[in-house]
């Protein structure tokens, strides 16, 4: 698996740009199917992408005795070190890196 | 206003997440909002959740007129939620301390201590007038952003179409 292979699992197929929209589907799936066994309409197809956008748009809180910048950066880094243990794309990424 | 801005005010209208809180009421409205979220009245068509945190909510949902004891948790709450931030009054206790008026156990009326978006009146109202309260407080949310509140108050009222 060489270099353009592993990116395009990690940022494309298997990784973020499908992996994210299909868990904001399955989110709505899960709703509807719930909802229409209730007997009721549920929440509208693009919900799971409202929440989204709409939790991005909200203010961060204030903290004492934490720096600003590594608050902002802590999810980030979050983020990384559990992408770098996804094991069948990440892990053959970051060993080249 | 930009594509983002645009996009930003049509998710806030659409994901208006609720954080319940009690200062001192007699429970009926709290019956009724929960009410207002069941299957029979389907508020998750407009993307209305009941989150159990404040910091997850974007609208405060405040039953009961203000007691003395309650005045410290409204502050608390009122600032854990983060903004943008809308508050909706359910009830005529939260707006005029309703009979409970000139009692020495309240501090009251709730505009006294927060600002208050939308005042749904009735004793308790009806789960309808709760969900037009909600879209209502939503659209003043999202039109708002991140500005301060103003001042101008809005009452929801009970739409007249609604059969019990």
């Amino acid at each position: 698996m060489n270099l353009t292979t592993a990116l395009a699992r990690l940022l494309i197929f298997p990784g973020l740009l499908f992996a994210i929209p299909a868990a904001w589907f399955f989110l709505w799936v899960e709703r509807k199917a719930v909802a229409l066994m209730q007997g009721r309409v549920g929440p509208p197809f693009m919900q799971p992408f409202f929440d989204f956008i709409k939790l991005l748009g909200k203010s961060t809180p204030p903290r004492s005795g934490v720096g600003g910048l590594l608050m902002r950066a802590w999810p980030l880094i979050a983020v990384s070190a559990a992408g770098s243990r996804r094991p069948a794309a990440g892990t053959s990424l970051l060993w080249r890196l | 206003m930009n594509l983002w801005n645009k996009l930003m005010c049509y998710s806030r209208r659409h994901s208006p997440w609720l954080f319940h809180m009690n200062s001192g009421s007699c429970n009926g409205c709290d019956i009724e909002l929960v009410a207002s979220l069941t299957p029979r009245y389907d508020a998750e068509q407009l993307g209305v959740r009941l989150e159990g945190s404040p910091r997850h909510a974007d609208i405060l949902c405040i039953t009961g007129p203000v007691t003395h004891n309650a005045v410290n948790a409204i502050h608390t709450v009122y600032d854990q939620v983060l903004g943008p931030k809308a508050v909706v009054a359910i009830g005529s206790c939260p707006a005029t301390t309703n009979v409970f008026i000139d009692s020495r156990t309240l501090d009251g009326p709730l505009n006294k201590h927060i600002p208050v978006d939308v005042f749904v009146p009735g004793c308790p109202p009806r789960p309808d007038a709760i969900i037009q309260g909600v879209a209502k407080a939503a659209e003043i949310l999202a039109a708002r952003g991140n500005n301060p509140p103003a001042t101008e108050i809005v009452i929801a009222e009970t739409p007249a179409e609604v059969q019990p």
